[in-house]
């Protein structure tokens, strides 16, 4: 019975039976279009040794020509460097925003090298920043390692 | 030809009611045992309070990292961690930003001090031995590589946002996935409940040993961020 009913309701759907407002007007309005973009970094030790990965996820929409919204989505740093650990809690390190008509979003990442079990073995903190820049045309997504929205 | 398509809808609704109807029965069966034999009351260990006080900025963006955060067990049935809807809610906002209004800067030395402790944590004999059981315990569950519970966040993220290797994704698609996704969350956060009722409740007082040892052995400085 319940078979019956779902393909009478796609069979429906899919005859065109239904028309858009924007069909019968013969006028199409302007659509948001919204787009999720990431910056992928690698994070390297003053001594150029890879210590881990970043990953920030960012969303824009546009209207037309005119970007309306940023949004940082999420954001998250990995290690399997040892002795090396994320640091995830840091605040107001990371924003969003819309300047010039580009959707900026950042994230700044931290990690620490620990040798040891103490609060004496934290030795070294790495810090460094990703960035994604989200347009409404040409180049639609770049990406930098700034660390802020200007 | 409108009046029977909104009577097929009905109908489907119904029918839906229906069967969510029996899935919710089900549940509850399965999260009342959980709940009474879950023993950890995580608001007496030595950080709850510093944990508290900052969880509004350490979860700004990322809502599970926390290493005590511990849904409730009505919550991992209807949301299991809160993380893809929180994920669905920012992809559908419109303009509104989620805590806007936190200033977390007032926070910034007890979330710093708070962070080096859960990495700590991590690296004590006890602490490290107890997750690595409650990992093995969610792993025969069916959710492997996650080594310790700060991991959940990022096993989620992983899963929510695989590579675009340059690409961009249009929001429906990834709000598509971030729906299906929250199926597999519930599961998992239900499955935490379980692993930690096993694994952690009945040693939590080794749990709570190492963190009073290291509150204790922390310059004073960082010890009053802790202990305030």
């Amino acid at each position: 019975m319940l078979k019956l009913i779902l393909v009478s309701f796609i069979t429906i759907l899919s005859s065109g039976f239904i028309t858009s407002p924007a069909n019968a007007t013969g006028v199409e309005p302007e659509t948001e279009e919204c787009y999720r973009g990431e910056k992928l970094g690698s994070f390297k030790a003053a001594a150029q040794n890879t210590i881990g990965t970043t990953t920030l996820i960012g969303l824009w929409c546009f209207v037309g020509k005119t970007v309306t919204q940023a949004e940082l989505l999420d954001g998250w740093a990995e290690t399997s460097t040892p002795f090396w650990s994320v640091d995830y809690s840091q605040s107001d390190d990371k924003d969003s925003g819309i300047v010039d008509n580009e959707a900026r979003i950042w994230q700044r990442f931290h990690f620490h090298l620990l040798v040891g079990t103490t609060w004496l073995n934290f030795t070294q903190t790495e810090i460094g920043c990703s960035r994604i820049i989200g347009r409404s045309s040409g180049d639609l997504i770049e990406t930098d390692t700034r660390c802020s929205i200007y | 030809m409108l009046n029977i398509l909104k009577s097929l809808t009905i109908c489907l609704i119904v029918f839906g009611a229906g069967c969510s109807q029996n899935n919710t029965e089900t549940s509850d069966n399965k999260l009342e045992d959980l709940s009474s034999g879950s023993k950890v009351d995580y608001q007496t260990w030595p950080l709850a309070q510093v944990g508290e006080s900052v969880r509004e900025c350490d979860d700004k963006y990322n809502t599970i990292t926390s290493l005590f955060y511990v849904p409730s067990s009505t919550m991992a049935e209807q949301s299991g961690y809160g993380y893809s809807d929180n994920q669905i809610n920012r992809m559908n906002n419109n303009n509104s930003r989620i805590s806007n209004d936190l200033d977390c800067s007032k926070v910034a030395e007890k979330l710093s001090a708070f962070s080096k402790m859960k990495i700590l944590l991590l690296k004590q004999d006890s602490t490290s031995e107890i997750y690595s059981n409650w990992s093995q315990c969610m792993s025969e569950s069916g959710f492997s590589d996650i080594s310790n519970p700060t991991e959940r966040g990022f096993h989620l993220s992983r899963k929510m946002y695989p590579p675009l290797n340059g690409k961009m994704e249009p929001i429906t698609k990834a709000i598509a996935r971030a729906e299906e996704i929250k199926d597999y969350e519930i599961q998992m956060a239900q499955a935490d409940l379980a692993c930690q009722s096993t694994e952690l409740a009945p040693v939590q007082d080794k749990l709570i040993a190492d963190q009073v040892s290291l509150i204790e052995s922390a310059p004073s400085d960082i010890t009053d961020l802790l202990r305030n």
